[in-house]
């Protein structure tokens, strides 16, 4: 169990680390654009859009990174009063919405993806036209990171919750 | 009656997240999903993915990470230290003169991050101890902190000016523009205090005794390392302003000035760039879920009617344009006990901004009027969000009482500031109709 949880906890670490690469990429993109633009005056069709394919991976895969490191901004006036066993049992409860947003988004996420491959839906309106699924399939990949990193959190929770002890 | 339960149950579910401290992402998209399930029917939940994908492909969001990024740079590479031993030096002989540098410091450390006020208390904390070693008072050590960090808010490039920007469809070159002088108003009026004050009461902010102070050419020597950032920034601003390149293409020169800036100074390397991707990683997803929770919560909102209910009472309340007013600052007074920033402008700006603009008020003027308020609520006692946080943080003598007391100036000031921009929106307009011309 603890080597599953932590192999959890790898992936989330990881995958954040892979992507926070692409705001090089991204600002690479643009600067690119920028020089064309200035120095031949030849403007790209594609910089915008592509830089916007991975600003929205580059958003939601940072999900299961931020939950990791708990950073996801709450407010925790009334809920630090409490002991840890307190926020333990809370946080118990509260996961329980948290699996309901999370499954909906990895089950509506896989919908929309497969109905961009299926359609061959692009960018539009756009000069370029780009596919558009290979960003909508980050969805529901980054809702499965997500999801697998909070059944990892939900697990300690109940664990701290019943027994007032921390799985180490 | 029935027609206001969807909106009972969505603000139901944003109180038990403030009770329970639920991430504001989850619970903000997990009340909307109840909600709808009950008053639309398990065949509306596909928005979630729609409305997430949505935010995920917006052009004007892409500068926020890179200014995020820009400003992780910068921070990384030490300038921020370099700010403050320049600041520390060049203020310090006068009397009050650390506290003033305090607040232009964290104005200007905001400037650069955009992020929110509780990041910048961080790094204005440094300069408590200083300040209360050199003998300052407590009243006037930690209000310049937290009021200098809250017009973060304001002065660009501001995040919360370019996320108000991708709601209310307006440019964020104007928005920049419109919080210029507001921003410098607030500073000049601070600083004022500040002075004025430690002029009658040299004994709570004396100066810099003169064996601490370093003379004229290794003031200059600290400001090499100001120079190049300094130059980057403006380059940002101005080429927005000038009409040359987008935000967006703005904010990526930025980054890749601070970055050869960085390599100038001699201190680029491998794991400064990995420390700045991975915060800046961080702190953009951080935004971007909350904005996706609350992405969903208005999409709701606005189905179930939520908006047309608010405002038919607000304008049926209010029979005159200052009413309005009046109860849409209260709101935000109120709400900012409670929420962060960010989740405030996403819930709140939808619902106001259509009554404003019905009313014919620029979006522009409103937007800067808004940011103008917000950061004032953060500091709103006796409950301002930032004031908790500043708790927190300071060292154990600062009592809560020292916080209110210190803080409570300030909040006259950002109230005076407020009815400025209010009954004169010139203050606001002059700028952005200079600089892109009239519309």
């Amino acid at each position: 169990m603890k080597r599953v949880l932590a192999g959890i906890d790898f992936v989330s670490e990881w995958s954040g680390k892979l992507v926070s690469v692409l705001i090089v990429f991204i600002m690479a993109i643009l600067l690119l654009e920028v020089a064309l633009r200035f120095a031949f005056n030849a403007p790209t069709i594609w910089a915008h859009e592509l830089s916007m394919h991975f600003f929205g991976a580059y958003s939601v895969l940072a999900g299961a990174y931020v939950l990791l490191h708990n950073q996801h901004v709450k407010i925790d006036l009334i809920y630090l009063r409490f002991s840890t066993r307190g926020r333990a049992i809370i946080d118990t409860f509260t996961y329980l919405l948290f699996f309901l947003f999370i499954g909906l988004l990895l089950r509506y996420g896989i919908m929309i993806a497969w109905r961009a491959v299926e359609l061959r839906q692009a960018v539009s309106p756009s000069p370029w036209g780009s596919p558009i699924w290979p960003t909508k399939l980050t969805v529901p990949i980054a809702a499965l990171l997500i999801l697998a990193q909070g059944l990892a959190n939900f697990i300690r929770t109940v664990k701290l919750a019943v027994t007032g002890k921390e799985l180490t | 009656m029935t027609e206001w339960l969807p909106i009972l149950v969505l603000l139901s579910g944003l109180a038990f997240g403030l009770i329970t401290g639920f991430p504001m992402a989850f619970t903000l998209a997990s009340s909307s999903i109840i909600a709808s399930w009950i008053f639309i029917g398990p065949q509306s939940l596909p928005y979630v993915a729609t409305n997430v994908f949505g935010m995920m492909s917006s052009m004007v969001l892409i500068a926020m990470p890179l200014f995020i990024f820009m400003a992780c740079v910068l921070e990384k590479s030490g300038v921020t230290q370099d700010l403050y031993a320049f600041m520390h030096q060049l203020l310090g002989p006068l009397r009050g003169g650390l506290s003033m540098g305090t607040v232009l410091i964290c104005a200007i450390i905001a400037a650069m991050s955009g992020v929110s006020t509780t990041g910048v208390v961080t790094m204005g904390i440094i300069a408590l101890p200083i300040m209360l070693k050199q003998g300052y008072g407590k009243s006037i050590a930690i209000g310049p902190i937290l009021a200098g960090g809250a017009l973060g808010l304001l002065i660009p490039p501001s995040i919360s000016l370019i996320i108000y920007g991708m709601i209310a469809r307006v440019s964020i070159g104007r928005l920049f523009a419109g919080g210029i002088l507001p921003g410098l108003l607030l500073t000049f009026l601070y600083v004022s205090y500040i002075g004025i004050r430690s002029y009658f009461q040299p004994h709570i902010a004396p100066a810099l005794p003169p064996d601490k102070r370093v003379p004229m050419k290794e003031k200059i020597a600290l400001t090499s390392g100001l120079i190049l950032p300094v130059l980057i920034i403006s380059a940002v601003l101005g080429s927005i302003f000038a009409g040359i390149a987008s935000p967006t293409e703005a904010a990526a020169v930025g980054a890749g000035g601070a970055l050869a800036s960085a390599a100038i100074h001699r201190r680029l390397n491998w794991q400064l760039v990995k420390d700045a991707c991975y915060r800046a990683m961080a702190i953009n997803g951080m935004i971007m879920w909350i904005l996706f929770g609350a992405s969903c919560f208005t999409s709701i909102f606005f189905r179930t009617g939520g908006q047309d209910l608010i405002s038919d009472v607000i304008i049926g309340v209010a029979s005159e344009p200052i009413y309005v007013f009046i109860i849409i600052l209260v709101t935000l007074i109120v709400l900012g006990f409670f929420l962060d920033e960010i989740t405030q402008i996403m819930i709140t700006v939808p619902v106001f901004l259509p009554i404003i603009v019905e009313l014919g008020y620029d979006p522009v003027w409103f937007g800067v009027l808004f940011m103008t308020q917000v950061q004032m609520d953060y500091l709103t006692p006796p409950f301002g969000f930032t004031l908790f946080y500043m708790k927190g943080v300071a060292p154990p003598e600062v009592s809560m009482g020292d916080i209110y007391r210190s803080i409570i100036p300030f909040v006259c000031i950002q109230l005076a500031v407020v009815m400025a921009i209010l009954f004169f929106p010139q203050i606001v307009l002059w700028l952005p109709d200079v600089v892109f011309g009239l519309r």
